[in-house]
């Protein structure tokens, strides 16, 4: 950002408004990923569940959809949520720490 | 600039303590996992050699009992930090491991493989039970957990919506309970935004 540096970075207020607002991003971020992740897990707990006849006519590694899932597949759904959630929020809480370090 | 030099030293060897604590962590999980191996090897030994059923079922109970008893009185400590959560110093992996070993536990082997069996496709559902709530566990309440710095669940419910701040105000105990006791506060919304923080 080539015009925060011809603010004065002394100023208390411009600097809390700053770490405000990257608090702000970093958060609605946050959220959004979890919404997003959330939208997932609903997906796979719900409605492979509740539309399992529907699916039972495809098949994984020869065994119906909705069985495989439900046996397997939805476990390693859950993990891979669960994995990018992680490393997600690594990246998001690092970029934050970095910016805030510029900000204050 | 002269501030920033200490900083990253600090850094630095905060981050080589971790490193050491983590080498000394593996060294203790690979001696128990080797012992563990010897043990069961000295036992399926013993048991050719036509040791009673019985006296090894007692013997392997008791020697858990005595190493976890072993383990709690060389590490026993009065610190609430320490007690509860290893003063936060325990690495992501072993944790991960330690929740692993939670999630496998006594209670898959012994009765899951029967529920399954007894239930067939229904029985699909424990297993996806418990591993999608630890999904909303992990993504919903660890994290802030972790960023309130409290232990149970009712501890940070009380610190988040408290509205006292340290979680020991009577405002604060009463949310706690809260989650056991949901159509007494599901239709108070008055309730609901006195105890929210206004920020």
């Amino acid at each position: 950002m080539p015009t925060d540096t011809a603010l004065p970075d002394h100023d208390p207020d411009l600097r809390r408004a700053r770490i405000v607002a990257e608090r702000t991003r970093h958060w609605r971020r946050a959220r959004r990923l979890v919404a997003g992740l959330l939208v997932l897990w609903l997906a796979t707990s719900f409605c492979t569940v509740f539309f399992a006849r529907d699916l039972a006519h495809l098949s994984v590694f020869g065994w119906p959809l909705s069985f495989y899932l439900a046996a397997q597949g939805a476990s390693l759904i859950y993990l891979a949520i669960i994995g990018g959630y992680a490393w997600r929020m690594r990246v998001l809480d690092r970029e934050y720490t970095r910016r805030l370090g510029d900000a204050a | 600039m002269n501030g920033a030099a200490p900083k990253n030293v600090a850094k630095a060897d905060a981050r080589a303590s971790t490193r050491r604590y983590f080498r000394r962590l593996s060294g203790y999980y690979l001696w128990f996992t080797l012992c563990f191996g010897l043990f069961l090897g000295a036992l399926g030994i013993l048991e050719k050699e036509g040791m009673p059923r019985q006296w090894i079922g007692h013997l392997y109970m008791f020697a858990t009992i005595v190493l976890y008893a072993t383990i709690g009185v060389v590490s026993r400590t009065s610190n609430v930090s320490e007690y509860y959560v290893a003063g936060r110093r325990v690495p992501a992996l072993f944790n991960g491991m330690a929740t692993a070993a939670d999630w496998i536990s006594a209670a898959s082997f012994i009765s899951l493989a029967g529920t399954l069996y007894l239930h067939g496709f229904d029985a699909l559902a424990y297993v996806m039970g418990w591993t999608g709530g630890y999904c909303l566990v992990a993504l919903l309440i660890a994290p802030y957990l972790r960023k309130f710095a409290q232990y149970t669940i009712p501890d940070f419910l009380a610190v988040r919506y408290g509205g006292g701040g340290d979680g020991t105000d009577r405002r604060g105990n009463r949310c706690a309970r809260w989650p056991s006791a949901p159509p007494s506060w599901c239709p108070s919304p008055t309730w609901w935004r006195r105890s929210t923080p206004s920020a």
